[in-house]
């Protein structure tokens, strides 16, 4: 028996509607799992090579020494991914401007050079978990730390404290908001974030808000003094890959979380930047 | 018939369901409504400080207003505005100023003078020569002009100029044509800008012949007449004049970025700082052009920790106030030193925020106190 099921030219339309829907549907599903071969995984595994982009400006992550050799943590970290890929790793060096362009093109197959994702772009770039959070940290005396920070507790904790800043840098920005917003925080301007911590550290100041690679390498010398908690301002560096590059992304993402897992990534941490930048007494640094 | 039955019989909670839909819009609080207050006056000691604002995707009204009543507060009694031809003429001869409206307008009740910016960002359909493809249009650059459409981008200066008048005095003409970036990716060409900044003047004297028009707007590049990216200030601007384009332009825009040197450091052509300006100005003397004033309409010093070419933030204020300071002392021909930039609607998460003087939060930069600070002494 056939079933009939009348129709008036509207409902037509709907069913026509709801069919096309459908079809697209599974057009775009086709479409998705059909994606077109990661070329640049497939390039550096048939060559047995992988080209970092790297704008070695910028110690101690990327730099170049007196021999023209590259050097930092990042090359480091390149070099350690590459190990691990089997692959060597050949380095780009360019201008920080140059890095997503040259990504994108084709030229290079990777980003490492303490790079900050950057969400708008992710229709063509792609970014791994962050392997390094740098940003605004404030450092105080190791006794003296406060205990918890949310921006609450940081504010209460400031009330009534000298934060030593570096002029119009980005502690001196967070520690004036928090002056504003508590009537006892003073702020103590110094000319470099490195006098801003030695007034810390010579008593002038309860706290020293300062980007954290300078804290870290002025923490190396200075045991009475440390991070009071995570950074205020943070900033996440992730390595960028195209994001054409599905595979090549994929397989960058695992081997971060193998070399977190079994304590490389920390041990490269310690190597550049000190025991600070993992030390977390009182579990607030994560 | 059953289908059509069942279909009927649910058509009434479909209305029911569709009124609810409504309702819950109209129980909806209204967007805020943002008055702009009374009428300002920017209070000044020192009236050359300007700023280059980006409120051309700045969405919220009350986001324009508070950056505008920012920048009265620092002190500036003028800013620079970006009006890019796309976003006001989508398709050919239909304008729409709603936006540039609100900006000119508020900008205007804070008392504050605008100096717009024109061009770059070319509408897809003028991307292509007058009866081309607009699809492939599309996919071209966003900085492409034809030579055949430069008389359409005229039309865009005639009619901005025209609904403004009265209210935008100074046009900038083009941004950077000596950088293969806003040349829409092909070979500079100063001969051709002439042409263009010929067309463009001509109508918006058209409009209005008490507006300034400003030509130029060079960036500082010491890239030679063989590079691929740009060419040299100094050589364009001289192949410009020697292409006629002296006629049609009433003042010149500069860029003048200071990168690592302090604002008082000599010029030189080898070198590219503060005093720059000082070179173009040489030029502009030398083609009978000495009465013409020039505004640098974008200016400043960067403290990023990362850019090689980026300062201190000690030194970016020092060297900032400095600028102005010399400036005032020696370029009586400059009216304005407009700083780029002042605020960006959302963060760039790179060097070029470190160019603001106010966070996307609004958070006002130490540098921003400290301008403001000094046109208040």
């Amino acid at each position: 028996m056939k079933l009939q099921f009348p129709m008036s030219n509207s409902q037509r339309w709907l069913a026509a509607l709801f069919g096309l829907a459908a079809l697209g549907l599974g057009l775009g599903s086709l479409a998705f799992f059909a994606q077109p071969e990661d070329e640049a995984w497939a390039r550096i595994r048939a060559r047995g090579v992988i080209v970092v982009a790297t704008d070695a400006s910028y110690p101690p992550f990327s730099a170049v020494d007196g021999n023209g050799n590259l050097f930092g943590f990042d090359i480091d970290l390149g070099d350690e991914l590459g190990r691990r890929l089997g692959v060597r790793v050949d380095y780009d060096n360019l201008t920080y401007d140059a890095l997503l362009p040259a990504l994108v093109a084709g030229r290079d197959d990777a980003v490492i050079s303490a790079f900050v994702p950057q969400p708008e772009r992710l229709k063509e770039v792609w970014f791994t978990r962050p392997y390094f959070t740098a940003g605004t940290v404030v450092v105080s005396r190791a006794e003296d730390r406060p205990q918890a920070t949310d921006d609450r507790s940081w504010l209460s904790w400031a009330n009534g404290r000298t934060l030593a800043v570096e002029y119009g840098a980005g502690g001196d920005v967070v520690a004036r908001r928090w002056a504003r917003e508590a009537p006892a925080v003073t702020v103590l301007a110094k000319p470099t974030a490195q006098e801003a911590l030695a007034a810390l550290a010579a008593g002038e100041a309860q706290a020293a808000l300062v980007d954290a690679v300078t804290a870290y390498e002025f923490l190396k010398g200075q045991p009475g003094l440390a991070l009071a908690g995570p950074p205020v301002d943070p900033e996440p560096y992730a390595i960028a890959v195209s994001s054409r590059s599905r595979e090549l992304f994929a397989v960058l993402e695992r081997t971060l979380d193998e070399m977190e897992a079994d304590g490389t990534l920390t041990a490269l941490k310690v190597k550049w930047f000190g025991e600070s930048v993992v030390s977390d007494p009182s579990g607030i640094v994560d | 018939m059953k289908v059509v039955q069942r279909m009927r019989r649910y058509r009434g909670w479909g209305a029911r369901a569709l009124l609810l839909v409504l309702a819950c819009f109209a129980l909806q609080p209204p967007p805020p409504l943002v008055v702009p207050g009374p009428p300002q006056v920017v209070r000044t000691q020192h009236p050359i400080v300007c700023t280059h604002t980006r409120l051309t995707d700045e969405v919220e009204p009350w986001k324009v207003l508070r950056t505008l009543e920012m920048v009265r507060a620092m002190g500036a009694p003028t800013l620079v505005e970006y009006f890019p031809w796309a976003y006001h003429e989508g398709e050919p001869n239909q304008f729409n100023w709603t936006h540039a409206e609100m900006r000119v307008d508020f900008a205007r009740h804070q008392g504050l003078t605008v100096i717009a910016r024109l061009g770059g960002l070319v509408p897809a359909w003028a991307r292509v020569p007058p009866g081309g493809d607009a699809a492939e249009g599309a996919q071209r650059v966003d900085t492409f002009l034809p030579e055949e459409r430069f008389a359409d981008f005229a039309d865009y200066v005639y009619a901005f100029v025209r609904h403004f008048r009265g209210r935008v005095g100074h046009v900038i003409i083009w941004n950077e044509p000596n950088v293969t970036l806003e040349w829409g990716f092909r070979p500079v060409d100063p001969g051709a800008y002439a042409r263009l900044l010929k067309m463009a003047y001509t109508r918006a004297k058209a409009a209005d012949p008490e507006v300034v028009v400003l030509g130029g707007a060079l960036a500082p590049t010491l890239e030679p007449a063989t590079s691929e990216l740009a060419l040299n200030d100094l050589i364009y601007l001289e192949r410009l004049y020697a292409a006629g384009a002296g006629a049609y332009f009433d003042a010149l825009a500069a860029h003048a970025y200071g990168l690592k040197f302090p604002p008082e450091e000599p010029p030189a052509p080898d070198v590219l700082n503060f005093r720059r300006v000082e070179l173009l100005r040489a030029i502009m003397n030398a083609n009978g052009d000495s009465a013409k004033p020039i505004y640098i309409t974008e200016s400043g010093w960067n403290d990023s920790p990362r850019w090689t070419h980026a300062v201190r933030p000690l030194a970016r204020v020092e060297y900032t106030l400095r600028a102005f300071e010399w400036a005032e002392a020696h370029w009586p021909d400059v009216p304005a030193v407009c700083l780029w930039a002042f605020r960006y609607p959302a963060p760039q998460r790179s060097y070029g925020d470190y160019f603001t003087l106010v966070t996307p939060e609004f958070t006002a930069k130490p540098i921003y106190e400290a301008i403001r600070d000094w046109t208040q002494e």
